[in-house]
């Protein structure tokens, strides 16, 4: 079953097309990796799906229904969610609130009039809060200010940001960008906790190409703008399109 | 926290963290920033009265009350949201002048007038709100501080025959609470040295519930929510939720407060002048903020107690009072962020410190 | 062409020339201001505060300043003035500002670069409030005469066209010559490159990380500079007390915002659109002429934010 449909996908700044009559679709489950040279479009295409970005032209439907272009706190609420490439959590929080905010978004609606509720009572967003850093191991660390932990720490903390209202369809932005091989290690664990614990399909942006074909069930390849391939790891690893689009090639 | 370690000081030292423990519990309950309130609305007036220089007249205390409110509301805008505005005289003067111009058009009932301010101010947010929150940052204060002298020059001109423009609005009637206590009428005895008279009882019962309400609002999701606005706006509306809304409910949060301050401010001073719309006005509130301290519910009140204290008493001795709020300000923008109230929680931090390491 | 359109020639010319004059001072006192906020992604109030020490200190230059306020009286000052006219004073003061101007980046702009913006503006009002209460302490708040300089006095008559005050012809011709001299800067040099470039492309301001790169401190003064020398012209125009430097912050960040920000043909553009509104109104309907400004500005944030030439978005 297609939990997204992208069709005819373009966004244009000007004279530059920086996504260029895309079409992808995601099938609810699997794991699809969006890989591609830089400047490819790979940043651009989660952006102007998850609302960031206007489309210059296209439609995108997610459970079937029309998301193009509407606004994030919209998309999320329908159970689309995404990580972000630098930790974007909430620095002089601390990691407990940062989780209280994330479980707002998920139990409280994208908006609410009772400005008099009480929070300390509100056990259906606390009980979320502690699930979600008990989840990521970050529970012992709630008490802290978020921007004392260490890197490693903070984008833990970022995805279980993103995690945090149980999405049904989960953009991981270059979740590895920076980090050393432990790191590397420990989140791609991460995700592949999350792909067998949860209901949930995962399109991944990355560049490390190991990781790609360790957790892909699928790959699309972008080049300046446009999908040059899709298919299985396998096909993709064979075609010749894909390995001219990587300048001198890259060992897949 | 606990005693049981040290067993030779256990005993004073269980005490105190004992102490510390049950105090710190207290301070979290519901009620306690309004029972704090309260004591400090009895006990506040017959210390201030006593200081040097002071005439003892009950007017500036009530004064302090009243841009309390003001600026505590204008908090929830600038150190929970982050968002600075430059033209909350706007709401200031549109809700002083509607409760003067309802009390000699209709009633001079002065909760009633409260009322009519408060509304007046909100559904002015609403408006202004829309238009000003399109962009953040720098955009957002000129935006506020163009439409607050908008309604500054209208007032002036165009309606000056309705406000008395330049003279500002006099006339203004306020009748007996429920139509029977006299504000100025003063109570005897006991009640007398505690409560003063009818008025200061109604001055005094804002302040506190304006303060109840603040803290509520801060513990609600409202409070969480607008802090990471404040720090992380892509993020917030990324976790699912309507960032713009909220920060139209922070501005009209906070007009709300600045109106039911300045339905108070024209019963209290029975006159509305020209100035309340003026971007003074609007430079004032946000010095008394800051200089109070925006990362609190709390600091506020102090920056309205400095700021007035300095202006009205400090003034009548020093000519360069205004400078001297300056540098303060500029001290704390640049310094000490946490304002005055930080230094109060700098004293209470060591106070407890001292405490919990027992004699030393 | 008839008595009437004779006439309404007149009243359009008079239009012309109090335009021009208003827009001079607004546009001499913005293009500074939009040039920081471009290129340096910083919210200067303080901007007004070397405006008021054009104007008090080009008052002592040119005439004397009497230091007759408390702080001044206490000190005994009593008054202090060179006396060597009005072309001294703009020959000096835009100088002075320009060193001013570097102060004012070196010691209160660095420290607050990665401060929010709210830091930034909060900071800047507040040394602007200081240097406004101490020039109120030193030399007192009541308003005082700057006198025209004896050649610019009385006006010029051009026939049926109407008479004109020739000092507000003054003003356009010295704004006209600096707003020149710094455009043909800005176009025609490494300096003014490196700044063009920065304001057309913050992002690469951002990667070069050194904020304070030579182009840029000097951009900073000379915008300073323009402020200062707006004060000298405009002294003899406005009432000289020490609110006026908020007075005109305000009217020239309207005109950054109408203009764009980081233009400095937005800056003549927008200074000359606000004079015009705020002129007209104020010979049609002069109780709404304050208030036209305002809303011109407002739609124009609201519409197009980066204003009418503005290449820069100074967003969050």
């Amino acid at each position: 079953m297609t939990i997204l449909a992208i069709t005819g996908l373009t966004k244009r700044f000007g004279n530059l097309t920086a996504v260029d009559d895309l079409s992808l679709h995601i099938e609810r489950g699997e794991s699809l990796s969006i890989i591609g040279p830089n400047g490819a479009g790979k940043s651009t295409t989660v952006n102007l799906i998850t609302g960031l970005l206007q489309p210059s032209a296209g439609e995108v439907l997610f459970h079937g229904e029309d998301i193009t272009g509407a606004q994030p706190h919209e998309i999320l609420q329908r159970g689309l969610s995404r990580s972000f490439q630098t930790a974007s959590i909430f620095p002089e929080l601390t990691v407990e609130q940062n989780a209280i905010v994330a479980a707002l978004g998920a139990e409280h609606g994208s908006f609410s009039l009772n400005f008099l509720r009480r929070l300390v009572g509100y056990d259906a967003v606390a009980e979320r809060a502690r699930r979600t850093l008990e989840d990521m191991g970050l529970y012992e660390q709630r008490e802290l200010e978020a921007q004392s932990l260490p890197y490693g720490d903070k984008r833990r903390l970022e995805m279980a940001l993103a995690l945090t209202s149980d999405p049904d369809l989960l953009f991981l932005d270059e979740p590895t960008a920076g980090m050393s091989p432990d790191e590397t290690e420990t989140t791609v664990t991460l995700i592949e906790r999350v792909k067998q614990e949860r209901d949930v399909t995962i399109v991944l942006i990355e560049h490390d190409m190991e990781i790609v074909f360790r957790i892909s069930d699928r790959i699309a390849v972008l080049s300046q703008g446009a999908k040059i391939a899709d298919g299985t790891p396998a096909e993709i690893q064979g075609d010749p399109t894909v390995q001219k689009a990587y300048l001198g090639g890259i060992e897949l | 926290m606990s005693g049981e370690a040290e067993a030779s000081t256990g005993q004073s030292r269980g005490e105190a963290d004992d102490l510390v423990a049950r105090w710190d519990a207290l301070r979290r309950r519901e009620a306690f920033p309004a029972i704090a309130a309260i004591a400090f609305v009895i006990v506040f007036p017959l210390i201030f009265t006593n200081l040097p220089a002071y005439n003892g007249y009950m007017s500036l205390v009530e004064l302090i009350y009243i841009w309390a409110i003001f600026a505590i509301g204008f908090n929830l805008l600038l150190g929970y949201t982050g968002l600075l505005s430059f033209g909350h005289a706007a709401f200031w003067g549109a809700g002083a002048y509607a409760a003067g111009l309802f009390s000699v058009a209709v009633s001079g009932d002065p909760l009633v007038m409260v009322l009519v301010a408060a509304v007046t101010a909100v559904v002015l947010a609403m408006f202004l709100g829309v238009l000003s929150l399109r962009r953040g940052g720098i955009y957002f204060a000129i935006l506020t501080l163009a439409f607050g002298q908008m309604m500054y020059y209208i007032a002036l001109g165009p309606l000056g025959a309705i406000t008395g423009g330049e003279d500002g609005f006099t006339g203004v009637t306020v009748d007996p609470l429920f139509g029977v206590l006299e504000m100025g009428a003063e109570f005897a005895g006991v009640l007398g040295v505690l409560l003063h008279d009818v008025g200061y009882v109604v001055f005094a019962s804002f302040f506190v519930l304006a303060v109840a309400a603040a803290v509520r609002i801060v513990r609600s999701p409202y409070g969480t929510i607008f802090q990471a606005i404040a720090e992380n706006e892509q993020r917030v509306e990324f976790l699912g939720l309507h960032v713009w809304r909220y920060k139209l409910a922070a501005f009209v949060l906070s007009a709300a407060f600045a109106g039911v301050a300045a339905g108070l401010h024209t019963v209290h001073a029975r006159y509305v002048a020209i100035a309340s719309l003026y971007w003074i006005t609007s430079g004032d509130i946000v010095i008394m903020t800051v200089l109070g301290g925006t990362s609190s519910v709390f600091g506020p009140i102090l920056g309205a107690l400095a700021f007035l204290y300095v202006e009205n008493i400090v003034s009548g001795e020093i000519a360069f009072w205004l400078l001297i709020l300056g540098v303060l300000f500029v001290t704390v923008v640049w310094l000490f962020p946490s304002g005055l109230w930080g230094v109060v929680s700098a004293v209470r931090t060591a106070v407890r410190r001292r405490l919990l390491e027992g004699r030393s | 062409m008839g008595v009437a359109g004779v006439s309404l020639l007149a009243t359009g010319i008079g239009f012309l020339i109090q335009t021009l004059a208003v827009a001079s001072i607004y546009i001499l006192v913005a293009i500074g201001l939009s040039i920081t906020l471009g290129t340096l992604k910083f919210v200067n109030f303080a901007h007004a505060a070397v405006y008021l020490a054009g104007i008090y200190i080009g008052l002592a230059v040119a005439l004397e300043l009497p230091f007759s306020g408390d702080i001044g009286r206490g000190i005994g000052l009593g008054e202090v003035g060179l006396g060597l006219g009005f072309l001294a004073a703009l020959a000096v003061i835009p100088i002075i500002s320009f060193g001013l101007g570097l102060l004012m980046e070196r010691f209160i702009a660095r420290p607050f670069y990665d401060r929010p913006d709210t830091d930034q503006i909060l900071v800047t009002f507040g040394v602007l409030l200081i240097v406004q209460e101490v020039i109120r302490g030193l030399v007192g708040g009541r308003s005082m005469t700057f006198t025209r300089p004896e050649w610019a006095q009385g006006a010029i008559g051009l026939g049926p066209l109407g008479t004109f005050a020739r000092w507000r012809l003054a003003i356009i011709a010295i704004t006209a010559v600096l707003v020149v001299v710094v455009y043909l800067y800005i176009e025609y040099t490494d300096v003014g490159l490196a700044v063009r470039a920065g304001t057309e492309d913050a992002e690469m301001v951002n990667l070069l990380g050194v904020r304070v790169t030579r182009p840029f401190l000097l951009i900073f003064g000379v915008g300073s500079g323009l402020a200062g020398a707006a004060g000298v012209v405009s002294g003899p125009v406005f009432s000289v007390v020490p609110e006026v430097g908020i007075g005109v912050l305000v009217p020239a960040f309207l005109v950054v915002v109408v203009g764009g920000v980081g233009s400095l043909v937005g800056s003549v553009v927008g200074g000359l659109l606000i004079g015009a509104v705020e002129v007209g109104l104020q010979m049609g309907a002069p109780t709404w002429a304050s208030v036209g400004i305002y809303a011109l500005a407002a739609v124009v944030i609201m519409l197009r934010p980066a204003g009418l030439f503005g290449v820069v978005e100074v967003d969050e």
